[in-house]
């Protein structure tokens, strides 16, 4: 690659004779993505004043004398770490049995299913998992009431984790398997290799390649989690350093203390950040479910037997909650519903969230495009500055933790005023901030990929600014851009810590008022909810890839 | 006389093309199979390899009927243009897993392994890993692979598609040497006439899913047949 400017300035004296201008480099993408660093750094910078402000007013001995925290920051990485292990110890084998049986009727629709939990929001899924799982659910009626387990607490937590990182596990995983070349399955069939040859020479190395990075991914969406813990865990048991923060605010309205917990969090989060450092940054969804070469082991008695139960298994851990949802909800239906604030909420959340998630999507865009650009002929110290901190400004929102960021942002407004137009614009800025790795994290290895195959030829052809931007990259990206924008909306339809905090009783969303229903033990109305939010973001989700992706 | 292998009536449906292939090869013999891409000479490989299945027709080896033997139990070892090693074991070890799948292996079959190396030139390099080797050292190693297993049938997949010239001159040879050596058929997809003049006796010319013309490298060479001579560009 052509990187600073070396062979550009070897034929710099032919280039300025003979080359007219053939566009404006009005607004290129380096610069807007610099622009989008600053403020990403600036409010990030904001954030941590006002939070060590805060906490400064907090007496930071009684934190360490606190045995309530001690216990709550050993259970915030106990359920990460636990539930991490769990996801992985399932994905492993039902990815290995999905991977090689390749070619089964109804196989798309299949993981279409299963990876559902990848766009539902938190507590609708919760829901599911209440439904299916809990103590009044279709597997305890289907033992026996009262011999089922209570889901409230740490098996809860669990459950609900594996629920949505089972799924994203394996679609991590599987594409690992579509990097095998075909003539390495030719070659495990030529030499006869048994299917525990072909774990210990092809996919155990492969395994240790990729399932570090993907591990890490899961650790930190737990170590994180809101929603589940506050809803099936709470207590002095089964809490986590998110939800003590959160109830701090919300409930204590001890905002020294809540800012303590902030800083204690950034903290933590960085060591875990710093630990994984190089892990979480890429992630690959749009590789999706393609299919891995053929196997000559698959279709022996014992090979289809194992992988049945495996794919059974995953199969009825995902789609019994899924199930639930439906039938439940359509009961739901039944009962007497507050039509009125429903659409309401729908409306606010939509409105939200389609504002955020598109915000979003142009951060996670202009940075990633940004920090990979090449640089421009004279590489000074200020480009490097710059160029270092694009990369610092997408990494930052991932080390800090959505009540982090959440609390910053609450701060920094409510010092000035509470009106709900501004509680508005904080829930959005909120959004946009916790999406934007995520956005990042799609739109990276595909700006990459596009640069290399389109980057020498633009400059070579002086296609820049929004040129470039209409000519070649929007075409040639436009299904990556439409995956992170549905994404960041689904998420933005699903938020919690945004609407808990800014958010009043004329002012909620689905979510919230799924979390009313959900604490509430309304279980009739969080059941058509949970529905209705779930179509939304379903909807939605499609609506963005066909419109914005233009896919058919 | 009956053919030592034979393609008799082998059909198999690859998306919207359906291929039929007769071909009968001498045994001992070096045969190239030419013709344009997409026409379906790797296809008809891995037809005989075992990797994919006849819809219909069979392959024979000294007249038995080899078509329901798994690749493993084939009379046949193939060679791929590239991912012929694994990436993360050694030569050796890469060469070792021609005779045992989980690589325990007994003294003799490790002394075979450093006879095999040594046959393509490669004695000193048993401890490299394939990143540490080029692109012609990595075919050798698969080359030996090839000669442990001891299939007197070799078939090679455009083997020497990525290498330089002179290189790839000096793999031809070697195949040449060892075909000799050790009695092997060899059947060999090219892209490059030029190959198949150099070591091929004979040559069979495919296109669109069928040998159009299978006979001495020179007389294919020079055929009339009008699919040939675009190809070749006469």
């Amino acid at each position: 690659m052509a990187r600073d400017g070396q062979p550009l300035n070897s034929h710099a004296p032919i280039m300025t004779t003979t080359r007219p201008i053939a566009g404006y480099p009005l607004i290129g993408i380096a610069s807007l993505g610099r622009v989008a660093a600053a403020i990403l750094i600036a409010v990030i910078a904001a954030i941590l004043v006002r939070l060590l402000d805060q906490a400064s007013a907090g007496d930071i001995r009684d934190l360490i004398g606190d045995s309530y925290l001690r216990r709550v920051v050993i259970f915030t990485v106990m359920q990460a770490v636990l539930s991490t292990l769990l996801s992985l110890a399932l994905a492993v084998p039902v990815t290995r049995a999905l991977a090689r049986q390749s070619h089964f009727p109804g196989r798309g629709v299949l993981l279409r299913l299963f990876s559902l939990p990848l766009v539902m929001p938190a507590l609708v899924a919760i829901f599911g998992v209440v439904a299916a799982y809990g103590q009044q659910g279709w597997m305890a009626r289907l033992v026996g009431v009262g011999v089922w387990p209570s889901i409230y607490g740490l098996g809860g937590i669990l459950v609900a984790h594996v629920f949505f990182n089972l799924p994203l596990a394996v679609r991590l995983l599987l594409p690992a398997w579509q990097t095998v070349p075909a003539e390495t399955w030719r070659l495990a069939a030529q030499l006869g290799m048994t299917s525990g040859h072909i774990f210990r020479l092809i996919e155990w190395p492969l395994l240790r390649r990729v399932v570090p990075q993907i591990a890490a991914t899961i650790f930190m969406l737990c170590f994180v989690s809101f929603a589940i813990v506050l809803t099936l865990g709470g207590g002095p048991r089964a809490s986590t350093l998110e939800v003590t923060i959160f109830q701090a605010i919300r409930f204590d309205a001890d905002l020294p203390r809540a800012g303590l917990l902030a800083l204690l969090e950034l903290v933590l989060c960085l060591i875990a950040g710093i630990l994984c450092r190089g892990l979480t940054q890429r992630m690959d969804f749009a590789a999706g479910f393609g299919r891995p070469g053929w196997r000559h082991d698959a279709s022996t008695r014992w090979a289809r037997i194992g992988d049945s139960a495996w794919i059974v298994l995953a199969v009825l851990f995902v789609g019994l909650p899924e199930l639930a949802l439906l039938a439940d909800g359509l009961r739901g239906f039944t009962a007497d519903l507050p039509w009125p604030v429903l659409a309401q909420a729908a409306l606010l959340g939509l409105s939200i969230s389609v504002i955020a998630g598109a915000g979003a999507t142009f951060f996670g865009f202009v940075l990633a495009a940004a920090g990979h650009q090449p640089s421009p002929c004279r590489a000074g110290l200020f480009v490097r500055i710059m160029k270092s901190l694009q990369a610092l400004a997408g990494l930052l929102p991932l080390a800090m933790s959505p009540m982090v960021l959440g609390i910053g942002f609450y701060l920094l407004i409510t010092d000035y005023t509470d009106s709900d137009l501004w509680s508005v614009i904080g829930i959005i800025l909120l959004n946009i901030a916790m999406a934007i790795p995520f956005c990042l994290a799609l739109l990276m290895p595909a700006v990459d990929r596009n640069l290399q195959q389109h980057d020498r030829l633009c400059r070579e052809l002086s296609i820049v600014g929004f040129n470039r931007f209409r000519l070649i990259d929007w075409p040639s990206l436009r299904p990556q851009i439409a995956t992170a924008f549905a994404l960041a909306t689904s998420l933005g339809l699903g938020d919690l810590i945004g609407i808990s905090l800014f958010g009043n009783p004329d002012l909620r969303t689905l979510s919230m008022l799924l979390y009313e229903q959900l604490s509430a033990y309304r279980m009739d109305q969080a059941a058509a909810t949970a529905l209705i939010l779930l179509l939304l973001v379903l909807g939605v989700y499609g609506a963005i890839e066909r419109l914005v992706g233009g896919k058919q | 006389m009956t053919a030592y292998l034979e393609c008799r009536a082998l059909r198999f449906r690859y998306e919207e093309m359906m291929m039929r292939f007769d071909l009968e090869i001498e045994r001992g013999s070096c045969v190239a199979v030419i013709g344009p891409s997409g026409a379906g000479k790797s296809t008809l490989l891995a037809l005989i390899g075992g990797f994919e299945h006849a819809d219909d027709g069979c392959v024979l080896v000294e007249g038995r009927d080899i078509t329901a033997v798994p690749a493993a139990q084939r009379p046949v070892t193939t060679l791929f243009q590239d991912n012929n090693l694994f990436a993360h074991l050694t030569a050796s070890q890469n060469v070792g897993l021609g005779l045992h799948p989980g690589l325990r292996l007994s003294d003799a079959q490790r002394r075979d392994v450093g006879q095999a190396l040594e046959q393509v030139g490669l004695e000193e390099f048993g401890n490299r890993r394939p990143a540490q080797l080029s692109g012609g050292e990595r075919q050798r190693v698969a080359i030996a692979r090839c000669l442990v297993r001891r299939r007197p049938i070799l078939l090679l997949d455009e083997p020497f598609g990525a290498l330089g010239p002179a290189m790839r001159l000096e793999m031809l040879d070697l195949v040449d040497a060892l075909r000799r050596q050790h009695g092997l058929t060899v059947l060999m997809v090219t892209h490059d006439p030029a190959d198949a003049a150099r070591i091929a006796d004979r040559t069979a010319f495919v296109a669109e899913g069928e040998v159009v013309l299978s006979d001495a490298t020179t007389s294919v060479l020079q055929s009339d047949l009008p699919v040939i001579r675009d190809y070749l560009g006469r």
